[in-house]
This record gives C-alpha cells, structure tokens and sequence, in this order.
C-alpha cells in the first residue's frame, strides 16, 4: 500500500517537474530544459510501470475499475509510447509536450477521486474486460501522441513562418517527419479502437443481451471512430495534410476524451458504469 | 444521367459528407431527448406538447433518431455509396495486387533520376545479378517478378494488402445483413423469477417483451426452474451473482448456473441473469388469525428505494415497504449495517383508501396489526429477472467483426511497398537501377529504399565471396 503510494506520488510529481520543463523548454527555444524533462521522465516511466503491475497483482484483474486505475493504464500507454519515440528519435522528445501533462491531469483527477483498490463487479469479470480496456488505452495512448505530433508541427511550423533562425527548433524533426508521425500513431489508433469496439459489442451481448444499445458511451465512441476514419481519408484520399490536418488531430482527441471520461460525468443514462456504482439492486 | 449518378455515389466527397452527416445525427441522439428516455407514453406526450420544437423534432421522427427516416436515408446513402466504390475499385485493387493486369513495363531506363533512385553498379553479368536479385528478395519475403523488358523486375512487399480494402468494406455488408437478420428475428423478454419458481413458457409471465420478430415468431419450447439465487457481495460491491437453473430445451433437460457475463446460450437462444431484488413472503390474516392471503412478491427493494403491492383479496388496502437485509437501529432510524441478508426487516407503511394506517418496522417472523387484518413477514427469497432472447444473424455479424480487423491490419498496417528494379549492361559494367513507392509513410520507406540497396549490395558480394570460395 505504502510503496505504491509513493510511487504514484512520485509520478505525479516527476511529471509534474517534466511539464514544467517541457513547457520552459518550448517557450523560451531553450533545448537544456527537454533534455532535464527527459532524464525524469524515463525513471518515472519505471515507476509508473511498477504501479501498474503491483495494482494488477494486488487486485487480480487488469487496472480498470476506477478513474485512478483508468489513469494509470490509460497514462501508461500515453507515456510509454512517449518513451518508445525518445528511444527511436530523440529530436522527437516534443511530443512529450502535449502527453505528460495530458497524463499528469489524468492522474492527478485519479488520485484525487478514489486511488483504494475496489472489488471487481461482477459485471466487470469478464475475459472481455482486458481485450476491451487493453486496446481502448492502446487506442487513447496513440490518438495522444498523434494530437502530440500535431502540436508539435504547429510549433514547428509557426517557427519555420517567421523565417527566423532558431538552432532549437532546427532540432526538431523535419515537418514531413512529424507529420508520417502523427498519421502513423493515427492509424495505429484507428485500428486499436475498432478492435475495442467490436470487443466491447460481443461483451456487450453477453452481459446486456444486445451487442449494440445506443448508450451515450458507445455513440460516442462510435463517433470518434468515425471522425478519425474521416482523419484517414481525409488525409489518403482527399489529400489533407500540413497544419490542417495537424489541428486536425489536435482536435480530435478531444472526442476519445469524452468517450472515456466525460460521459460518465455528465450523463446518467448510460449503461457503461461499472464497479464504483452498484448493479440494480445493491444498497447505496 | 446513370453515368452522372455513379460517378457521384463513388467518389469519396460523398463518402466524407454522409459519414460526417452520419456523425451528427449520433450527436443530436445524444443531446435530443429520445422517447425512450420516458417511463410512460403520457410523460412523453406532456413534454411533447411544452414547445413546437418538441413537436417539430418529434415530426421528424428525431425522438426515436436512430430510426428516423433521416437516418435511414443516410444510411442507405451509405450503403449504396460504399456498394459503388467497392465494385468500382475491384479492377484497380485486383491490378495492384498483381492478380490481374499487365506488369510494370520498362521502356527504357526510365528509372533514372528519379526521386528514389538507387543505382549500384557491379561487375556481376546481368543474368548472374538477377539470379540473386530473386534470391536476397525472397529471403525478404518480397514477392518478386519479372517485368515485360528484359532484365526489368518489380518487387512487391504485402503483395495482396490491397484486398484489405475489399475486406474492410465488405465487412459493413456482412454486419448490415447479421443486424438486419437480427433486428427481425429478436425475441426479447424480460423474465423475472423467485427462487422455487417455474417458468413452463406463458408469455404472461414476462415483464415486458421489448422485441417481438417480426419473422419467425414461434420461440423454442423452454422451461425453467429457478432453484437457488446467490449473490456475493465484498465491501459493498455485488462481486457475483449465481443463479442455478434447471432447463428444459426442445425437451432436453439441464441443471445451468447462470452468473453476470455468462449467460447460457442454446441455439439461437440466450438466457442472461440481469438484476436482481428480493421477494418477501407476506401471509395475511384475518381476525381469527386464520390465513387469507399469501404470497412471495417480488419488490424492487435492495438498491434502498421504496416499492408498493396490494392485496389481491382487498384492494382498498396498499401496502409501501422499504427493505434492510441487515437491520438495525441508527439513532432511532432504521438503517442496515451492510447488505448481507444477515437480519433483514422490512419498513411497512400500511395505507387503506388513501389513509396512512400503520407504518413501522417488521422483522422476518413478525406481523404487522392493521386492525381487521394482520400482515406478517415470514420468508424472504431472492430474485433475479432474466433476459431471455431468441435471434438469428450472429454468424454474418461476427464474420463481419473479424473481417473488418482482418482488413483493416491488412491496408494500414501490413501496406504495400514496390519496387522497380533495372538491370542495364554498360561499358563500365552492369548497372542496377531500384526505385520505389511506399502506400503511405514515404519518408520512412526512403530509409527502408536505402537499407534495401545496402542489402543487395552485401548480398551481391557475399554471393562473390561464396564463388571465390
């Protein structure tokens, strides 16, 4: 319990100290500060590893049954990927720009709601759970770095406009890098959230009868799979590319936000909350 | 004007406008209020009748907008847009797939200085060279090919990623045709049962039948019998719910435990266990104390709230319980310490023609004195309704689940990558010219190009090398 404890709090802050330095880094063209947020972000990575295997082990189930849970795996893969893209191409440490303090919020709203283990509800247990969540958080980790990409491109290209010299950005990869970037982890996406949705729907027959209710959570993450389907033909078909399309991305993460943590909140009607809620018929 | 049509309803601005159309009808669903969202027909009409909006997106059929006629007009555009673009595309997706079509045909060094040009001269004779081109690309697993010149080659990696295109688009046919199946053979019921009772197939038995099929109509013979409900509850939260089951289907007879998440399925049949609540049993008697009435009634009691019954033999008498499966007294409230069925009490409100006559707390074996008849609690079971659904269209749907993962890996992720290779003999030796294309992610290829004709250039030597050898 202590360990992870101080694991978690490690990681809220290691990330905050990256966002900090992350930003600096950006607004003043410094390079010194991306390289610091860097060197903290891979240890807290590990951390944030071994918080996600020690609650797996401690609970028994895959971490999904509350928001800290659905922050930790969800910021797990945002991070990781991040990781992932410092180890293929250091000038692509910007992404990070936009994903650690993605996760940092993320996180911080898990912690501050409900961080203790809860038994898993019987609706929850089901070998469904892990297919399902597994590749939702695939899905929300590569829409984020792809809205990453698409805020480093912007920066990158607002620089390039003012046709000044700047030996920061110049570290950057060039434009057409970012943006086969941002598509490729658009893609990787797309895929990841049309395997959840399909597993959600045969979960979804065995546990309400139906495989598709019209629930607030499945519209709209049935329409965030469509607007970023409309991303890819838009950008193979129809030929968008550039800062468009970069807004684009930026934009659309927004819709994955909303399908995983914004419908719960605002909308009661929805069949898709699990575990910190009773079943019908459990006494408040 | 049949040309004009086609070419409208293949192009991919139809495709875009009906899918962001699309996009939008799902997002007014979210935001309308829809009729179902109305627990009765009067409620509906009462808000229907506050405004003319109301009335207007009612007339529309926007209440019920998933099967509005605007969504099934565009979902029809949909269909018939995506019908048109895959047949369109099956010659061109067959000749990139190098299953149909001539092949590259190289009239001439045309690969010269091009954009990705490789060039790699050596002193290997052309034929030699080719030899073990084919070689190093098969071990690449690139399918590789002679083109119509000589001593010109195309090498092909994904060779039939473009099918996955085919797959992901006819994958939306199969899913239309498993849910239209679906849709009109969907026998949906919900059925609630006390542990002990039977259910031997009278439709009266169900609470509510949400779909009726329109086809097919007659439903397997089933019969149950609910033995034992458990559920199992840690820190609060119902971490199980077990209900044992004996069926009888088409005459074959089985004991089922049926939990959330595994209902059991016979043919086309399923059986899911989806809520659960208790049914006290109430005995009435009279002023002898002689039995009148009897019966488990199942309450909708356990998530706290407030349930009603009557009597059956006395309808001037109506009757609200609150339930606490582990009664106690929290500073002269009553309260439950957990929701365990450890020592479960009702709170009773009696009321007759409208007056509040008795309310007060009865305890498992205690009764109630409404005066000219008492009411005692004198068992409590356990009940879970179950969803029984009857449907065909499972096949095609599922089918058109993996076919849509199938395509979509085979397109996007498992791409196509060409390559056109030419040999041409000089003065100062053979020279190999490679070019190529990437369906998408043309940078990253340009390394792959790159390393490729590395790859080729070692591979050439240590051909040499195993010669001198």
């Amino acid at each position: 319990m202590m360990i992870e404890d101080i694991l978690t709090w490690t990681c809220v802050y290691a990330y905050t100290v990256s966002s900090i330095l992350l930003l600096s880094g950006f607004i003043f063209n410094k390079e010194k500060p991306l390289k610091l947020a860097s060197y903290i972000i891979g240890p807290a990575f590990v951390a944030h590893t071994v918080i996600f295997i020690m609650r797996w082990a401690r609970t028994g189930y895959f971490p999904a049954n509350s928001e800290f849970e659905n922050a930790i795996t969800g910021g797990w893969f945002a991070i990781g990927f991040t990781v992932y893209l410092f180890l293929k191409n250091r000038s692509l440490t910007g992404v990070a720009l936009f994903t650690v303090p993605a996760t940092l919020l993320f996180l911080g709203y898990g912690v501050m709601k409900a961080p203790d283990p809860l038994p898993l509800a019987a609706s929850l247990k089901s070998s469904w759970l892990v297919i399902h969540v597994l590749f939702a958080q695939l899905a929300f980790g590569s829409y984020a770095i792809a809205s990453g990409m698409g805020l480093l491109y912007l920066l990158k290209d607002n620089q390039l406009r003012k046709d000044e010299a700047s030996k920061f950005y110049e570290k950057l990869p060039r434009l057409e890098i970012i943006e086969e970037n941002m598509f490729r982890f658009v893609v990787y996406g797309f895929i990841a959230d049309a395997i959840m949705i399909v597993a959600g729907a045969i979960w979804a027959k065995d546990l309400w009868g139906n495989y598709w209710g019209w629930d607030p959570v499945e519209v709209w993450s049935l329409i965030s799979w469509l607007l970023y389907g409309l991303s890819i033909h838009l950008k193979v078909t129809l030929g968008w590319k550039g800062r468009r399309l970069a807004w684009l991305m930026i934009f659309l993460l927004s819709t994955v936000i909303i399908t995983y943590w914004g419908i719960d909140i605002v909308v009661e009607n929805t069949r898709h909350i699990f575990g910190v809620t009773s079943l019908p018929g459990l006494m408040e | 004007m049949l040309r004009k049509i086609v070419k409208l309803f293949k192009g991919v601005k139809l495709t875009a406008a009906v899918i962001a159309l699309l996009i939008l009808i799902y997002f007014l669903g979210l935001i309308l209020p829809q009729k179902w969202m109305f627990d009765t027909r009067d409620l509906y009409e009462l808000w229907k009748e506050k405004s003319i909006f109301n009335q207007f997106i009612d007339f529309i059929g926007f209440t019920e907008i998933y099967l509005s006629p605007v969504t099934i007009v565009l979902l029809a555009l949909f269909f018939i847009n995506l019908l048109t673009v895959t047949l369109h595309r099956i010659p061109v997706i067959l000749k990139r797939a190098y299953l149909q079509g001539d092949m590259p045909n190289f009239s001439g060094p045309v690969l010269k200085g091009g954009k990705e040009v490789k060039i790699l001269a050596t002193d290997r004779a052309p034929s030699i060279l080719s030899g073990e081109l084919r070689e190093f690309f098969k071990k690449k697993r690139w399918w590789f090919h002679e083109g119509k010149r000589e001593h010109t080659y195309v090498a092909v990696k994904h060779r039939y990623s473009p099918i996955g295109f085919l797959f992901f688009h006819l994958s939306f046919f199969l899913c239309l045709i498993g849910g239209i199946v679906l849709t009109y053979t969907r026998f949906s019921g919900n059925l609630p049962l006390t542990e002990g009772q039977r259910f031997e197939g009278a439709m009266s038995q169900f609470r509510v039948i949400s779909s009726d099929p329109n086809i097919m109509k007659q439903l397997p013979a089933l019969s149950l019998h609910l033995e034992k409900v458990q559920p199992v509850y840690e820190n609060e939260v119902p971490t199980e719910l077990t209900a044992i089951l004996t069926i009888q289907y088409e005459g074959e007879l089985s004991k089922e435990i049926i939990r959330i998440n595994e209902p059991v399925n016979r043919g086309a049949m399923s059986i899911i266990a989806e809520s659960i609540g208790v049914s006290p049993l109430f005995i009435v008697r009279g002023p002898s104390g002689s039995q009148i009435d009897a019966a488990y009634v199942s309450l909708n009691v356990l998530g706290g709230e407030e349930d009603t019954f009557q009597f059956e033999t006395d309808k001037r008498f109506t009757f609200a319980v609150r339930f606490y499966p582990d009664f106690v007294r929290d500073r002269g409230a009553a309260a439950t310490k957990s929701i365990e069925m450890k020592n479960p009490a009702i709170l009773l409100t009696a009321g007759k023609d409208g007056k509040v006559i008795y309310q007060g707390v009865v305890k498992l074996g205690e009764y109630a004195d409404l005066g000219v008849y008492s009411i005692g609690f004198e068992d409590v079971r356990y009940w879970v309704e179950f969803l029984i659904i009857r449907e065909y269209g499972k096949i095609p749907l599922i089918a058109g689940f993996i076919l849509a993962a199938i395509g979509l890996i085979m397109r996007l992720v498992f791409f196509q990558k060409r390559l056109r290779i030419a040999i041409e003999e000089g003065k100062e030796g053979t020279v190999l010219y490679m070019d190529g294309k990437s369906e998408f992610f043309q940078y990253s290829f340009q390394e792959e190009l790159n390393a490729l004709a590395d790859g080729v250039e070692v591979y050439i030597e240590k051909s040499k090398h195993d010669e001198r050898e």
